[in-house]
């Protein structure tokens, strides 16, 4: 009976004391049908204003938290080493900036962020999984711009979307929301989520409710749009679907395990240029710089 | 050409043996069943329908059924051969086919290879499994001419643990990583439990209630839909 206790005592202090949040193994308080539900429209980042071709740096997976770590350094020095006109003119992180959804995390992703800002690169956010973990949300708010996690803004030519995919699933209010606002906007489309849609078909790390996914991919077909931009998933992954591209973005994290990654993070740079309306997008590997194209 | 030819296949035998289980003596199930999906997954919330048909060899089970809810229509159909079936425990393999169109946006078809256990009697307390190999492939409409089809591979399993009170009642619960009429990747399980009335002269009544969740080993417990249906039906 004792042991029997000691067990019950053991599974329990192992559940509450998880750094994951296994205590919110079945419930947290704060999901996608309560966080985004309305697209909110904020101001196209001030660095591209006057800008019809400008390059955006891809960063996701940054993972930060006091077991991990990442090329942050790396891509400082790189960025140090620019011309003025090769500096990326924004940033857009795809999620999962925490490790644990920790305030202290989220600091550090603060920290990031304002050196940033110091290459004059403002920097949005997008919600993934890690970051709502041990309700992690409330800092995301607090630390995380642009304050909400789903999100539109337009250029002259294109509509930016960025939606809130971190439990896995638009939730309906999203979902619908998302599909009215695709048709009733008339521009060519770029969209921004932590989870991929299909990827490479790796099943486990896109959306797993294949219903939703085939009637995303449908409303996205049907609603010009260009590309879909993920993360979540750390070895990346593209798909062309015809009338648009999927790309996922490598994580920034260092990830070594051996046979699997056993490398430093990536980051990309998405060139664009609305006058032609070309788009490439090249991956940088923080091992030694090297550059490869994604499309 | 060759996945419409195995379903094809597949429905011709499901009516072969349905048409002649009455000559072979065999057992069967019908239940026809009503319910609601309700929460906040993407699906607005509406009614379903299902019928569920099965029919018991002493070695083998076939079942089927054909579920609508709104914007979807789906068909299932199962094949479980038992290799060994005692009181005590049962192991065996199966297929699996599901069909799901989604009404005016493309269709899924589900195909798993299964092994499958049960141990304890229903009397004391029975533990059942099903772990199994999954191929889904997707046809979009909006992307058809330029990618017939996604496929994913990848697993589900199911776990059910029940209990018969007085011969008549059956207490069951479990987890699952799919549902007859619902094949999400994995992993998007949903825990079940349910009660099932049988009356001595075959009818059955029964009700169930099934929480899905949302990718919940990413740790990021969503409550997609909470499931409440009640079905009768009767064994002859």
């Amino acid at each position: 009976m004792k042991f029997n206790v000691l067990i019950l005592l053991l599974f329990i202090m192992l559940f509450s004391s998880c750094k994951m949040g296994l205590k919110e193994f079945f419930w947290r308080s704060s999901d996608v049908s309560s966080r985004s539900t309305e697209i909110t429209d904020i101001a196209v980042p001030q660095t591209i204003l006057s800008k019809q071709s400008y390059k955006i740096l891809l960063i996701a997976d940054i993972h930060y938290s006091d077991v991990t770590s990442n090329p942050e350094s790396v891509l400082f020095d790189w960025l140090d080493s620019l011309e003025e006109d090769e500096v990326p003119d924004f940033c857009i992180v795809l999620g999962d900036m925490t490790n644990y959804g920790f305030e202290k995390e989220y600091t550090m992703y603060d920290s990031f962020v304002s050196r940033l800002d110091t290459f004059d690169i403002p920097v949005l956010g997008l919600l993934g999984n890690h970051d709502i973990y041990n309700s992690g949300w409330d800092y995301w708010i607090k630390y995380v711009k642009p304050q909400t996690a789903y999100y539109r803004f337009s250029t002259p030519e294109y509509s930016w979307y960025f939606l809130d995919s971190a439990n896995g699933t638009l939730g309906e209010a999203q979902f619908n929301n998302l599909i009215e606002e695709l048709q009733n906007d008339k521009k060519q489309k770029i969209i921004f989520s932590h989870y991929p849609l299909y990827g490479d078909g790796i099943f486990y790390f896109t959306l797993l409710d294949s219903r939703e996914r085939a009637k995303l991919i449908a409303a996205f077909a049907d609603n010009d749009v260009l590309y879909y931009f993920a993360g979540h998933k750390h070895d990346g992954g593209i798909f062309d679907y015809g009338s648009f591209f999927e790309a996922g973005i490598k994580a920034f994290v260092n990830t070594k395990i051996e046979g699997y990654f056993n490398d430093n993070g990536y980051w990309a740079v998405l060139s664009v240029d609305e006058n032609t309306g070309t788009f490439s997008c090249d991956e940088y590997w923080a091992q030694d710089l090297s550059v490869s194209s994604i499309f | 050409m060759i996945m419409k030819r195995c379903r094809i296949l597949f429905i011709l035998c499901y009516l072969f043996v349905f048409l002649s289980a009455p000559v072979f003596g065999v057992s069967q199930f019908l239940e026809l069943s009503a319910g609601t999906n309700g929460g906040t997954g993407f699906a607005k919330p509406f009614f379903s329908l299902s019928i569920a048909h099965s029919v018991f060899f002493d070695n083998a089970d076939i079942l089927g059924g054909f579920h609508y809810t709104l914007g979807q229509v789906d068909l299932t159909g199962q094949i479980r051969v038992w290799l060994v079936k005692k009181e005590a425990a049962a192991l065996g393999f199966g297929i699996l086919q599901h069909s799901g169109w989604f009404l005016g946006d493309g269709r899924e078809h589900d195909f798993f290879g299964s092994v499958h256990g049960s141990f304890g009697s229903l009397a004391r307390f029975n533990f059942s499994f099903e772990a199994s190999y999954m191929y889904k492939y997707s046809v979009i409409k909006s992307i058809r001419s330029y990618v017939p089809f996604l496929s994913d591979k990848g697993a589900a399993f199911s776990l059910k643990l029940q209990k018969e009170f007085d011969s008549r009642l059956l207490l069951y619960g479990g987890v699952s990583s799919y549902e007859m009429f619902r094949y999400p990747l994995f992993l998007m399980p949903a825990y079940f439990a349910g009660l099932l009335y049988s009356h001595p002269g075959g009818l059955t009544a029964r009700s169930q209630i099934s929480v899905r969740y949302s990718d919940q080993l990413t740790l990021t417990a969503y409550v997609n839909y909470i499931s409440i249906s009640a079905g009768v039906g009767c064994k002859f």
